[in-house]
């Protein structure tokens, strides 16, 4: 376990990709990297209810962690969605940061 | 094969511009999400970690060359240049836009496919058999009744919202190739005193309740088939546990009332309905005979009788190991039946790419009479083979990266998707079946140690069928890290059996020395080359592999990880 303290990402997916989407403070971001990092999970908690559906699908709140300036997902689940899946160089790591959604 | 009648094809044409016009109404807002999500379902839509994933059924795993090329086209158009073939003999599509499916149900509408009851707690794809048609253990090809299942469900109104999913699985040879005691419903094709008819098995299943089925009817007449079975759905259909979802499969309910009190149920409504059937099972049965005819093989010929592959054995060891692995006897002796492994070692089980899929779709078209079969256990079938064009067959997959000869050994591992896509897992499960196999086949041990079936999956629901490997790996959450279980001695045949835990699981890293300690027990120990790792396994039991898996000085840190 990491000794750097635990904070709190919204993560969702696109409504029409299914992309994995982080919420970026005013709109839906597709990097991990650039989402909006909450102190308290209570806070990102109350966010969940502002999203209009027709954007993303099934909105939560996700731990993260800061190493090295580098934020990253706690769990192996949300790491995997945030990078792609480990059998191809697909998804995430693949594509370029301007991707459409 | 079975083509659409005029009803199949307006159904499911009918049922594209339905789902383009709910996908249309939930992106105007109309539809929640929550209202959204059962219609999406219902078309085999789901929504995976990284994107949406399309579910296709291949009714009882057969396809034609034309069908092939479609699903190659999809996707390259739609997806990534691959596509996943399931244990349940569907593929899935990994990476879908829902804004495409539209189009894409459009394309399979094309070739006389589709995605209905490929979720949703209804009647799913009927399975089947993967050598049928072909077998030489073969009482009568199993998609005839497959066919009439699928017909017969699809759409049925009164089993649209059973209390959960019903998965069929069909089998007309003596060997079970088509793990039907795992199944809510087994359907073994018998013959008794001269007469063909069915054994129907109730209740088995994987999942979180691993159980093997339970004789319901020891000889059902064919014509009673369609009565049977209804009255099957519809005692479920009322009984079923709909207060928990985890008790709603019919296994539960088996165990719940009892074998007894079940069939007294069933065959009273059976025998108050039956008469509603009449004549109607024989008219449908009829057309479907005769779309599963055998394919015009040539007349006979004295040459291709007499064709004998060990001449093109011993012109190339590459082939004759090939042969070994990967060909099965055909009943007729002139065709052999060649199984396509998707199992390269290092690559996805299941996985194939669109080119790949062409090089399958130009050979069946050329030399195997344009059938194909998809297998439970996630490979290709070309069923009927010319003997004379094994060999021009086994070099155009060795060009294609489909000539791996390793069918029914270590590397031809089952692996669900497991937590690289799917939303449900807790573990991974494709980077462990391609580190055992990359590991044992470098180590050349695959041939020593012969017929073994490893089965993981990434969660308990046991997509991957790991209660029936010799070897079932089950990944689990352990605080957020992966951690895998192993089970030994399963068994998906007619001789069915339910993997054994080992103990204490391990984790990613102790995994594969883990399956290399049972390996090693199994070759130190097996009496001779003729002993399989699962005879071994039923002399001997689990104590020697308990032994040299967790060795006393090790027993207290496993048993703290734990
Ligand atoms: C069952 C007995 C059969 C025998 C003994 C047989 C034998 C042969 C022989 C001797 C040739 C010419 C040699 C060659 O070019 O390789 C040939 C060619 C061919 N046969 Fe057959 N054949 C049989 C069945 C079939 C069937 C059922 C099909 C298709 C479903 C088929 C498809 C072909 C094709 C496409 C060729 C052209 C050869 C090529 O370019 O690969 N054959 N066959
Ligand atoms: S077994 Fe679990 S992880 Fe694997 S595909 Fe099924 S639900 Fe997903």
């Amino acid at each position: 376990m990491s000794a750097h303290p635990i904070q709190y990402v919204i993560t969702a997916n696109d409504f029409h990709s299914g992309a994995v989407v982080f919420w970026g403070g005013d709109a839906w971001l597709l990097r991990l990297r650039d989402a909006c990092v909450f102190e308290r999970a209570e806070d990102a908690e109350a966010m969940l209810t502002q999203f209009r559906p027709e954007q993303v699908v099934g909105a939560y709140v996700i731990e993260v962690v800061a190493d090295a300036g580098q934020l990253q997902a706690q769990h192996i689940r949300e790491a995997i969605r945030a990078r792609g899946p480990s059998n191809y160089f697909h998804g995430k790591q693949a594509e370029e940061d301007h991707v459409s959604l | 094969m079975y083509r659409y009648n005029q009803f199949d094809t307006e159904y499911v044409r009918q049922r594209v511009a339905i789902f383009r016009e709910q996908v249309a109404r939930r992106i105007a807002g109309v539809l929640t999400e929550d209202e959204f999500k059962p219609l999406r379902l219902q078309n085999g839509v789901y929504l995976q970690l990284h994107a949406y994933m399309l579910r296709v059924a291949i009714p009882y795993g057969t396809l034609n060359a034309r069908q092939m090329r479609a699903l190659a086209m999809i996707a390259e158009c739609w997806d990534r240049g691959y596509g996943h073939f399931t244990t349940r003999q569907n593929i899935q599509f990994n990476w879908i836009r829902l804004d495409d499916v539209g189009d894409i149900l459009e394309a399979l509408a094309d070739v006389e496919m589709h995605a209905i009851q490929t979720s949703g707690n209804c009647v799913r794809n009927v399975t089947a058999d993967h050598f049928a048609g072909a077998a030489k253990d073969e009482i009568e090809d199993p998609r005839m009744t497959a066919e009439l299942l699928r017909q017969y469900s699809t759409g049925h109104a009164e089993f649209a919202f059973l209390p959960r999913k019903f998965k069929i699985a069909v089998t007309g040879a003596a060997h079970d190739r088509a793990v039907t005691a795992f199944h809510d419903i087994g359907i073994n094709i018998v013959r008794k005193e001269g007469v063909v008819g069915y054994r129907i098995v109730i209740g088995g299943g994987l999942g979180r309740t691993p159980i093997i089925g339970t004789e319901l009817v020891e000889f059902l007449p064919k014509a009673d088939l369609l009565p049977y079975l209804e009255a099957v759905l519809h005692v479920y259909n009322r009984y079923g546990r709909r207060d928990n979802k985890y008790k709603a499969r019919i296994k539960i309910l088996v165990q719940e009332l009892g074998i007894e009190t079940l069939r007294a149920e069933i065959d009273a409504y059976f025998t108050a309905t039956r008469d509603a059937f009449a004549g109607v099972p024989d008219a449908m049965l009829g057309a479907i005979e005769a779309a599963f005819q055998p394919p015009e093989m040539p007349p006979e010929m004295d040459v291709a009788e007499a064709y004998d592959l060990r001449h093109d054995a011993a012109l190339s060891p590459a082939l004759a190991a090939w042969m070994e692995t990967n060909l099965e006897e055909h009943r007729d002796g002139r065709h052999a039946i060649v199984s396509i492994s998707l199992k390269a070692p290092g690559a996805t089980p299941g996985d194939a790419s669109a080119e790949q899929m062409r090089v399958i779709a130009d050979l069946a078209e050329r030399y195997a009479y344009d059938e194909i079969r998809i297998s439970h256990e996630q490979n290709v079938i070309l069923p009927h083979v010319p003997k004379a064009h094994i060999a021009a067959v086994f070099r155009a997959l060795d060009a294609a990266g489909l000539a791996s000869a390793n069918i029914g050994q270590l590397s031809d591992i089952i692996a669900c998707p497991g937590m690289d896509y799917c939303a449900l897992a807790t573990a991974r499960s494709i980077p462990i079946a391609q580190e055992i196999a990359t590991r044992f086949t470098a180590l050349k041990m695959e041939r020593d140690i012969g017929a073994l079936k490893i089965k993981i999956s990434g969660c308990i629901n046991a997509c991957g069928h790991h209660h029936v490997g010799h070897i079932g790996i089950l990944g689990l959450d352990r605080a957020g890290v992966e951690n895998y279980q192993i089970t030994l001695g399963g068994d998906g045949t007619e001789d069915a059996a339910l993997g054994a835990r080992t103990g204490p699981g391990f984790s990613a890293e102790a995994l594969i020395p883990a399956i290399e300690t049972i390996l090693d027990t199994y070759l130190h120990g097996r009496k001779n080359r003729d002993e399989t790792f699962l005879a071994f396994y039923r002399r001997v039991g689990m104590a020697p592999f308990k032994r040299a898996l967790y060795p006393p000085t090790n027993r207290a840190r496993h048993e703290s990880a734990a």
